[in-house]
C-alpha cells in the first residue's frame, strides 16, 4: 500500500508537534527544575541547565514538608482508588445487570451531577464534615474524592457491563447462585480491565485535587501535594526553582505509575467508552 | 437461615464496618481544630491553635522555632500553627466559624478583618493592644488600621511598605545619578532606560492586589489616599486621583507589554533578571537579590516613593498584619494573649521578623531597635534600604483606614480589587483616565451599597 | 438489554407465600443495597449542598453564618437584568466552543498518530497522559511562565523563528488572554479524550480500510467518511460530559487571569465565584448558580435531543 510522500510528511510533522506539545512543557519543567535562581529567570532562556543545580531537589527534601505531603496525597489516593471502585462496581451492577428501578435516575442525577458549578458547594460540604467531624481528616477528603469522581466511573462502567453476555449471568442463576454470587464469580473478573480503569481513574482524581483538599484540611501533616505545591507559591514572592521542583515531584510518582500499569488504563478506558456510549 | 439471607445481612455488616471504618480511619489527626468541649485535666496545657497565611516554607520553619521554644518555656500552654491559603482562607474561615471549628488566632490584615468581623467570631483586644503600646510603643499606622471607635479587634504584629527598588548598574549604565524623587523624573528615568529588550519599569497592572497596593502607594504622595469622606461617601473620583491614573498610565507604557497579567512575582524576576530596572515593592526584594540576578547587594537601590512635583506628599502603602483572637472560651483568650505578648518582645521578636527578612518590618518602637532583628545579616547586608522602609513607615497608609477612618466596606472593594480594575479600565479598553475613575467611582458605590 | 435480571427467581412449591415473597424480590433487595451507598454519597456530598444553595439563593447572605433577611425573587431578578451575568454567560460559551474545537483537534490528531504501530506510537500511549496528571495549579502557573513576554521560553522561540517581532503578550491582552487561558485548559484536559477515541478507533473493523483503500480513497477520505462516522457515538458521549466539566471550569482561569484583563476571562463560574467571595454576595451568587444549572440542563437536553446518533 503506497502513502503519499506528503501524507508521510504530514505524519512525520504531526508527531513532532504533538511531542513538542505535549512534552515541551513537561521537559522544560523539569529542566528548570535543576536551574539556580539566576538562570531560570533569564531573560535568554537557556535549554539545559549550564550547571547541574540540585538546591532545589535539596530545599524541597529537607526545608519543607514535601515528602509528608507525597505520603498524604498517595494515601488519599489509595483509599479514593479502593472506595469508589467498589462503591461504582456496585452501583454498576445494580444499574446495569440487575436493573434496579431508578437506575435510569440515578443515570440523570449523575448527568445532573457534572452541571453544578463548584464554587458554592465548598461552604456546605465544609460544614456537614464538621458536624461529623470528618474535617481535616484523611478519611473525610476520601470520602469528598469518591463522591466527585464516582459519577463518571460509574458511566465508564457501563460500557464494561454491556460487554459482558447476560447468557452468562442467566447460567450461573441456572446454577442456583444469587446476584452477589454472580457479581462476585462471574462478572468481576470479565470486569478486570474496567476496574483498573476507574481505580486509576479515581487515583488520578485524587491525586490532582486541589480545591477540595484546601478547603477540607486544616493542619500541616494532612495536607497534599496539590496544597504544598499552591504553598510554594508565597503571597507577595514566587521561587520559581522551588515550584518547577516540586512540580516534578508531583509528575513522577504518577509517570513511574503509568509507565508500570497504564496500558491496562489506555486499554480499558477504550473498551468503557466505546462499549458504554 | 438462606444462603441469600446471610449473604444480605453480611452485607449490612460489612457497611456497618465500613461506615464506623471510615469515621474513625484518620491518621495522625488531633480533630476539629480548636474545639474543646471537655474540660481538660488540670495538668493538660491549654491548647491555641493559630492559622496563618505564611505559607512559604521558610517562614513556616522559623515561626516554628519560635513556637516551640514558647511551648518549652509555658508548659501550660501548647500552641500549634496551621498555615491555610489566601485563596482559600476566605470561604474556609466562614466555614469553620459556622461549624465552630475555628482556631484560637488568626492572623489578618486589615481589610480581612472586616470580613472576619462579620460573621462574628472576632473578639475585641483592646485592653491587650494598649498594655502592649505601653510597654512596646507601637507605630500609629500599626494600629490604626485595626481601631474601630476606639476598640481594637486585632493585635499589630508586623509591618509591610512599599519602596521604589531599582537596579544600581542599569541607572549607571544610562547615566542616571540618583533615583527619581518625583513623578516627572520617574518618567524620564523610566523612557532613558527603556532601550532594546531592556524595559525602565515593572509594574503590576493584573486584576489583583499587588496593582491596588503600587498605585496606592502613589496615590497617597498625591493626596489621594481617602476613598471614603467622613460620612462613608466614596470620594475616589476626584482630581487628585485621576492625575495619579494618568501617572500610572504612562509609566505603564515603559512597563513590558503584558504588565496587565502582572502580580507580585514578575516584576521582581523582570528587576532581578536584568530587563527591568525600576520596581515598586515591599521588602521581599532584599533577600532573594543576590541569588536571582547573579548581581552584588550593592547594585539593589532603594528609594523613597516618588511625589508629583507640586503638590505631593512622602506616603507609602502600609500594611499592619496583625492577629485575631476568635475564641470565647477564657483560658484560651489568656493563653493567647500570652503567646501574642511573647511575640513582641524584642528578643523575640527579632526572630520573628527574620521569617522573611526585610518583608516583616518591626512596628513597635523597641522592635525597631532590637539587635535581634538587626543582627540577621540580610538586614545587616541592607542596612540602608531597611533604615528607609521604617522611615517610609511614618507616612504609610491603608485605603479604608486613612485619618482615623475605619470603613468596615473596604473589604467588598479590595476583595473585588476594583481599583486594579479601572487601571484596566485605561489600559485594556483605552479610557481616559478620568472616565476610567469615573467608572470606579460607581463600583465602588456598588460594591458598598 | 432488556427483561428481567438474569438471576432466578423461581421458587420450589413448597415454600410458604412469605418465603416466595422474599425470594423473588432478594435480587431487587440486593440491587437497592448495592446502589444505596452510592446515591447516598453522591446525594450528600452534591445534591444536599446543591438543595442549600438554593435555599440561599432566596435570602441576601453576604457572607455564610452572617445575620441575613428572605428577599424571594429579588435576587433572580437582578441576576437575570444583569449585563455582567450575560456578558459571563456569553464568555463561557465562547469558552466551551474554544476548548471543544481545540481539545477535539487535538485530541483526534493524537488518537490517530497513537494508533500506529511503531514503538513511539506504542510509548506515547502512555506519556501522552502525563498533562492530565499535573495538579491545575502547577499547570496555570507554568502556563503563565511559559507564555510571559519577558522570560517565557514560548515568546522567545517565536521571536528567535521571527514569527512575532514585539514581545509576546498573551494574558496581558483582552484578545490574547481567552485563547491563552483555552490553550493552557486543552492542554491539560485533551489527553483524556485522545486516549478514549483512541480505543473507540480501534474498534472499527480493519476491513473497511482496505476496501476503501482499493476503491482508491485517500487517507483524508478514510477518515472522513470510516473514522469519523464510526466515532459518533463516542464523541456524543464525549461532548456531553466532556462540555459539562468544561463550561464549569474555575481553577485554570482564575489561578491565571483571574477573570481579567478587564473582564475577557470572566467567565459565568469566575463571575459566581467573585460574587461569593469577592463581593461578598452569597446569595446572589446562589442565585446566579441556580440559574446557571437551569441554563446547562436545557442545554443538555438539547443536545441529546438533536444530537444523539440515529442507530443505523
Amino acid at each position: 500500500m503506497a502513502t503519499t510522500k506528503s501524507v508521510r510528511l504530514a505524519r512525520w510533522l504531526a508527531w513532532v508537534v504533538l511531542v513538542v506539545v505535549v512534552l515541551g512543557p513537561l521537559f522544560w519543567i523539569v529542566a528548570s527544575s535543576f536551574k539556580n535562581p539566576s538562570e531560570i529567570i533569564r531573560h535568554v532562556p537557556t535549554i539545559l541547565p549550564n550547571e547541574f543545580y540540585l538546591g532545589n531537589y535539596e530545599y524541597l527534601f529537607s526545608s519543607t514538608r514535601f515528602p509528608t505531603y507525597l505520603v498524604n496525597s498517595v494515601a488519599v489516593a489509595v483509599l479514593t482508588m479502593v472506595a469508589t471502585v467498589v462503591a461504582a462496581t456496585l452501583a454498576g451492577y445494580a444499574m446495569y445487570r440487575l436493573r434496579v428501578r431508578g437506575s435510569r435516575s440515578v443515570g440523570h442525577a449523575v448527568l445532573l451531577s457534572y452541571m453544578i458549578p463548584g464554587t458554592l458547594l465548598l461552604v456546605p460540604v465544609y460544614v456537614m464534615l464538621a458536624s461529623v467531624g470528618l474535617v481535616d481528616t484523611i478519611a473525610g477528603l476520601v470520602v469528598v474524592n469518591v463522591a466527585f469522581a464516582s459519577p463518571f466511573c460509574v458511566w465508564l462502567l457501563r460500557g464494561f457491563f454491556d460487554a459482558i453476555p447476560v447468557e452468562l449471568d442467566e447460567a450461573a442463576a441456572v446454577d442456583g447462585a444469587g446476584p452477589l454470587a454472580t457479581l462476585w464469580k462471574v462478572n468481576l473478573p470479565l470486569l478486570a480491565p474496567g476496574l483498573a480503569t476507574i481505580g486509576l481513574y479515581a487515583f488520578i482524581f485524587s491525586w490532582t485535587e486541589f480545591v477540595l483538599a484546601s478547603q477540607l484540611i486544616v493542619s500541616d501533616d494532612l495536607k497534599t501535594l496539590p496544597i504544598g505545591l499552591s504553598a510554594i507559591m508565597g503571597q507577595y514572592n514566587i521561587q520559581w526553582g522551588w515550584l518547577m521542583a516540586a512540580t516534578s515531584v508531583t509528575m513522577l510518582p504518577v509517570a513511574l505509575l503509568f509507565a508500570a500499569v497504564g496500558r491496562y488504563f489506555v486499554g480499558g478506558l477504550t473498551t468503557g467508552a466505546v462499549k458504554g456510549a | 437461615m438462606s444462603q441469600r439471607a446471610r449473604t444480605l445481612i453480611g452485607l449490612l455488616a460489612a457497611a456497618a464496618v465500613i461506615v464506623s471504618a471510615c469515621g474513625g480511619a484518620a491518621p495522625g489527626t488531633p480533630g476539629p481544630a480548636g474545639t474543646s468541649s471537655a474540660t481538660p485535666p488540670a495538668t493538660a496545657p491549654v491548647e491555641v491553635v493559630v492559622w496563618h497565611m505564611e505559607q512559604p516554607p521558610n517562614r513556616v520553619t522559623a515561626w516554628q522555632q519560635i513556637i516551640d521554644q514558647f511551648n518549652s518555656s509555658h508548659p501550660s500552654i501548647r500552641v500549634t500553627q496551621e498555615v491555610q491559603d489566601w485563596n482559600q482562607i476566605y470561604s474556609k474561615i466562614a466555614a469553620a466559624v459556622t461549624s465552630k471549628t475555628q482556631p484560637d488566632i488568626l492572623f489578618t490584615i486589615p481589610d480581612f478583618t472586616t470580613y472576619v468581623r462579620s460573621t462574628g467570631a472576632v473578639q475585641p483586644v483592646t485592653t491587650l493592644v494598649q498594655e502592649l503600646d505601653k510597654a512596646h510603643g507601637f507605630l500609629t499606622a500599626a494600629t490604626a488600621a485595626y481601631n474601630d471607635q476606639g476598640e481594637y479587634w486585632a493585635v499589630p504584629l508586623y509591618g509591610m511598605v512599599q519602596m521604589l527598588w531599582y537596579r544600581k548598574d542599569l541607572f549607571e549604565q544610562a547615566g542616571i545619578a540618583a533615583p527619581p524623587a518625583t513623578w516627572d523624573e520617574m518618567l524620564a528615568d523610566a523612557q532613558k532606560l527603556t532601550t532594546g529588550t531592556q524595559r525602565g519599569v515593572a509594574l503590576p497592572a493584573g486584576k489583583n492586589l499587588a496593582t491596588d497596593q503600587v498605585i496606592f502607594s502613589f496615590m497617597i504622595t498625591a493626596h489621594a489616599e481617602n476613598l471614603f469622606d467622613e460620612q462613608g461617601n466614596i470620594v475616589f473620583d476626584n482630581p487628585d486621583t485621576v492625575r495619579t491614573f494618568d501617572f500610572y498610565n504612562k509609566l505603564l507604557q515603559y512597563s513590558p507589554a503584558d504588565s496587565a497579567n502582572y502580580s507580585w512575582g514578575e516584576p521582581q524576576a523582570a528587576l532581578n533578571n536584568g530587563t527591568a530596572a525600576m520596581a515598586i515593592e515591599k521588602g521581599q526584594y532584599l533577600t532573594p537579590f543576590k541569588a536571582e540576578s547573579g548581581r552584588p547587594a550593592s547594585d539593589l537601590g532603594c528609594a523613597m516613593i516618588p511625589q508629583p512635583a507640586t503638590n505631593g506628599q512622602a506616603g507609602s502603602i502600609y500594611y499592619s498584619n496583625g492577629a485575631m483572637v476568635m475564641t470565647s472560651d477564657q483560658a484560651k483568650k489568656d493563653a493567647s494573649a500570652e503567646f501574642l505578648k511573647y511575640l513582641l518582645q524584642p528578643d523575640v521578636y527579632g526572630p520573628f521578623l527574620n521569617a522573611e527578612p526585610g518583608l516583616f518590618l518591626p512596628l513597635t518602637q523597641d522592635g525597631g531597635t532590637a539587635e535581634s532583628w538587626l543582627g540577621h545579616p540580610t538586614i545587616k547586608e541592607y542596612q540602608y534600604c531597611v533604615d528607609l522602609m521604617l522611615q517610609q513607615s511614618q507616612s504609610g497608609m491603608l485605603f479604608g483606614f486613612t485619618h482615623g477612618q475605619y470603613q468596615i466596606n473596604i473589604g467588598s472593594i479590595s476583595g473585588q480589587n476594583i481599583i486594579a480594575q479601572t487601571i484596566q479600565k485605561m489600559l485594556i479598553d483605552k479610557a481616559s483616565p478620568q472616565d476610567a475613575v469615573k467608572w470606579g467611582q460607581e463600583q465602588m458605590e456598588a460594591a458598598v451599597k | 438489554m432488556n427483561g428481567p435480571p438474569a438471576v432466578s427467581t423461581s421458587v420450589p412449591d413448597r415454600i410458604g407465600p412469605l418465603r416466595r415473597m422474599w425470594t423473588r424480590s432478594y435480587p431487587a433487595l440486593v440491587g437497592y443495597a448495592l446502589l444505596a451507598p452510592l446515591v447516598a454519597w453522591i446525594f450528600l456530598i452534591l445534591f444536599y449542598p446543591v438543595g442549600n444553595t438554593v435555599l440561599l439563593s432566596f435570602t441576601d447572605t453576604r457572607i455564610v453564618g452572617a445575620p441575613h433577611r428572605d428577599v424571594g425573587l429579588a435576587n433572580y431578578q437582578a441576576v437575570l437584568q444583569s449585563g455582567a451575568f450575560w456578558d459571563a454567560t456569553l464568555k463561557s460559551i465562547v469558552w466551551l466552543a474554544g476548548n471543544v474545537l481545540l481539545q477535539t483537534a487535538m485530541a483526534f490528531a493524537a488518537a490517530l498518530l497513537l494508533g500506529q504501530s511503531w514503538r513511539l506510537a506504542r510509548q506515547a500511549r502512555i506519556w501522552v497522559l502525563l498533562p492530565w496528571v499535573i495538579p491545575t495549579v502547577a499547570v496555570a502557573v507554568i502556563w503563565q511562565w511559559m507564555l510571559n513576554a519577558n522570560y517565557g521560553v514560548v515568546g522567545y522561540i517565536l521571536q528567535a523563528l521571527h514569527v512575532i517581532a514585539e514581545p509576546l503578550n498573551v494574558f496581558g491582552s483582552r484578545e490574547g488572554a481567552l485563547p491563552g487561558t483555552i490553550v493552557a485548559n486543552a492542554w491539560h484536559w485533551f489527553p483524556l479524550s485522545a486516549v478514549v477515541l483512541f480505543g473507540a478507533m480501534q474498534t472499527i473493523p480493519r476491513e473497511l480500510y482496505e476496501a476503501a483503500r482499493v476503491d482508491g480513497a485517500s487517507s483524508w477520505g478514510q477518515f472522513r467518511f470510516i473514522t469519523f462516522p464510526m466515532l459518533r457515538k463516542v464523541m456524543f458521549a464525549l461532548g456531553l460530559v466532556g462540555g459539562l466539566w468544561t463550561f464549569n471550569v474555575l481553577d485554570v482561569i482564575y489561578l491565571i487571569t483571574r477573570g481579567g484583563p478587564a473582564g475577557a476571562t470572566t467567565t459565568l463560574p469566575v463571575v459566581i465565584y467573585d460574587t461569593a467571595f469577592k463581593s461578598f454576595r452569597i446569595g446572589q451568587a446562589a442565585a446566579m448558580s441556580v440559574v446557571a444549572i437551569v441554563l446547562l440542563a436545557v442545554a443538555a437536553a438539547l443536545y441529546v435531543r438533536f444530537m444523539s446518533p440515529r442507530e443505523d
